[in-house]
């Protein structure tokens, strides 16, 4: 439940990102062209590479499976926490408005 | 005694209880693996000597994919008689009793014999905690090719919807070949022939549901050849082979899309592309059963096969979920003919500025995923850096630094992320502070 939980809140995470940047990178190519995709592909495959290298990274740490566990529970929660909260205070600013 | 001395104190003592949870959870004995990083191996064994023990061992670790683990065994030409056994095991320090189930949905072995598909063997299956062992034995015909292997089929998938971190295993195997003829051998064949059998009508029956259930299919034949007297190697080049035919790339950038085979047939080899056809991956399937699908890496966008042409079956069926009747009712060509294909294509959200704002995200992604070997090219030489997180197998001596280990880095890892968490739910406690203002109509 906790691997789908996290694979659910990256996904969010990247797929509401991206369609906010879509259109402004749709954007910026209508109007300066391919030289934006010049510039940033070569840094985005950087970062692709460098991506590579975390699980490896992580692997190196020698610490046990549980400890790892409850160390990425305890990165979620501090994550989803606020989150909640901010859902929360949206939905009844939501309620307040409507019932005035 | 001041308040900064006792807040001091406070957080102290925090920390040592986290350690000593830590120390209670971690205090099992250390046993286990050397070195890691692969999805597939395989052992080899040529000697034309009859009559010898081989046998080795490895650790593998469970990748994303499903896997097929081949133990390959080379004999003279003669009708023989083997005897072997595979164990699997996993790391009891990272497993306490009980906690990882080794089902029949893990493991499956088979022995093959020639490379032939009708030649296969079905052994059994793993059931057990964390060890689990095939026995196997039997009499291998006379074989042209003198060789035959036993293939450990692995379902990751199913690792992956019980476990964050993919477990490593050791696989030992050892066979024992010999020319000493055994009568008792060819009812244990008989056997196992009729099992399997048994197992591929089950797998027929499943196929059919499948495709069944999927309404849009197509099948891959000879006939969607373009290129011919081709297959794909692993880096997705070509190797020149007339028995094989390579298909064009296909769209599979539905998430619904699947590739199921239905064919008894030799190799299929085929590669994984982005949408701009940069290559992620290719695979070889030389024992495809018929209700095999298969994965697609992420990021796939395009699928390319190379199959043996010779026998004219069909090779591949490829299928998409959906309505099929809802389909032949209404289409986006029939609502606005062309503009929605125009309009969308190329409009893709894996675009640089993403990947890059995404990149935290990506990395913390990549972190809790399954590790992988790297391979780095330094002056044209290429340098493997396997995965390090089972580096206590075998050695006992470091298991009590590995507890230290574990007590100093994940212990203060965790409590710092404590901390945090305890600060976060403090902020969360009186989440209306700032805004009276917004709730005065409640």
């Amino acid at each position: 439940m906790v691997n789908a939980f996290l694979k659910g809140l990256f996904s969010v995470i990247t797929n509401l990102t991206s369609i906010i940047l879509t259109p402004i990178w749709v954007g910026i190519n209508a109007v300066i062209g391919n030289s934006a995709a010049d510039f940033l592909t070569p840094v985005s495959n950087l970062f692709d590479y460098l991506e590579q290298f975390a699980p490896l990274s992580v692997s190196y740490l020698g610490l046990t499976s549980n400890t790892l566990d409850i160390i990425i529970l305890l990165v979620v929660a501090n994550i989803t926490i606020p989150i909640s909260v901010h859902v929360v205070k949206l939905a009844l600013r939501w309620y307040s408005a409507l019932k005035i | 005694m001041s308040d900064d001395v006792k807040y001091v104190l406070k957080r102290v003592l925090v920390g040592v209880l986290i350690f000593l949870c830590i120390s209670f959870i971690k205090t099992r004995k250390v046993e286990a693996l050397s070195t890691v990083g692969f999805n597939t191996w395989e052992f080899v064994y040529r000697d034309n000597t009859v009559g010898q023990n081989w046998n080795n061992s490895f650790i593998y670790r469970l990748g994303e994919q499903k896997s097929l683990l081949a133990v390959n065994v080379y004999w003279p030409s003669f009708q023989g008689y083997y005897n072997g056994t595979l164990t699997i095991q996993f790391d009891p320090a990272q497993f306490s009793n009980g906690s990882l189930k080794l089902t029949n949905q893990y493991f499956k072995l088979f022995v093959f014999q020639n490379n032939s598909y009708s030649q296969q063997y079905y052994i059994g299956t793993c059931d057990g905690d964390l060890t689990c062992t095939f026995n196997f034995q039997g009499t291998a015909e006379q074989l042209s090719t003198n060789n035959f292997s036993v293939q450990l089929l692995i379902n990751n998938d199913a690792f992956s919807t019980a476990y964050i971190f993919y477990p490593a295993a050791r696989i030992s195997a050892s066979v024992y070949v010999s020319d000493e003829s055994n009568s008792g051998n060819n009812d244990i064949i008989n056997n196992q022939n009729e099992n399997t059998q048994n197992i591929i009508n089950n797998q027929n029956e499943i196929t059919q549901n499948i495709i069944d259930s999927n309404k849009v299919c197509d099948t891959l034949d000879k006939n969607d050849i373009v290129t011919d007297n081709k297959y794909l190697n692993n880096t997705g080049g070509y190797y020149d082979n007339t028995s094989y035919g390579v298909s064009d790339y296909i769209d599979v950038s539905e998430s619904e899309f699947t590739v199921i085979n239905e064919f008894t047939h030799s190799s299929v080899y085929y590669c994984f592309y982005t949408d701009n056809k940069t290559l992620i991956s290719c695979s070889k399937s030389s024992n495809f059963t018929n209700n095999t699908v298969i994965d697609f890496p992420n990021n796939t966008k395009f699928v390319r096969f190379s199959f043996n042409k010779i026998n004219n079956k069909p090779i591949i069926r490829v299928c998409k979920n959906g309505n099929q009747a809802l389909n032949d009712f209404i289409s986006d060509s029939d609502v606005s003919p062309g503009l929605g294909q125009d309009y969308f294509t190329n409009f893709s959200d894996d675009n640089p500025l993403t990947n890059i704002v995404l990149f935290p995200v990506h990395l913390l992604q990549a972190a809790s995923s399954t590790c992988s070997p790297v391979s780095l090219s330094v002056i044209n030489q290429v340098v493997d850096i396997p995965c390090g997180n089972t580096i206590f197998w075998d050695k006992p001596y470091a298991s009590s630094f590995r507890t230290w280990w574990n007590l100093f880095v994940g212990g203060i890892a965790i409590y710092y992320l404590g901390l945090k968490l305890f600060k976060t739910i403090n902020n969360a406690i009186d989440p209306f502070k700032d805004d009276f203002e917004h709730l005065g109509g409640m």
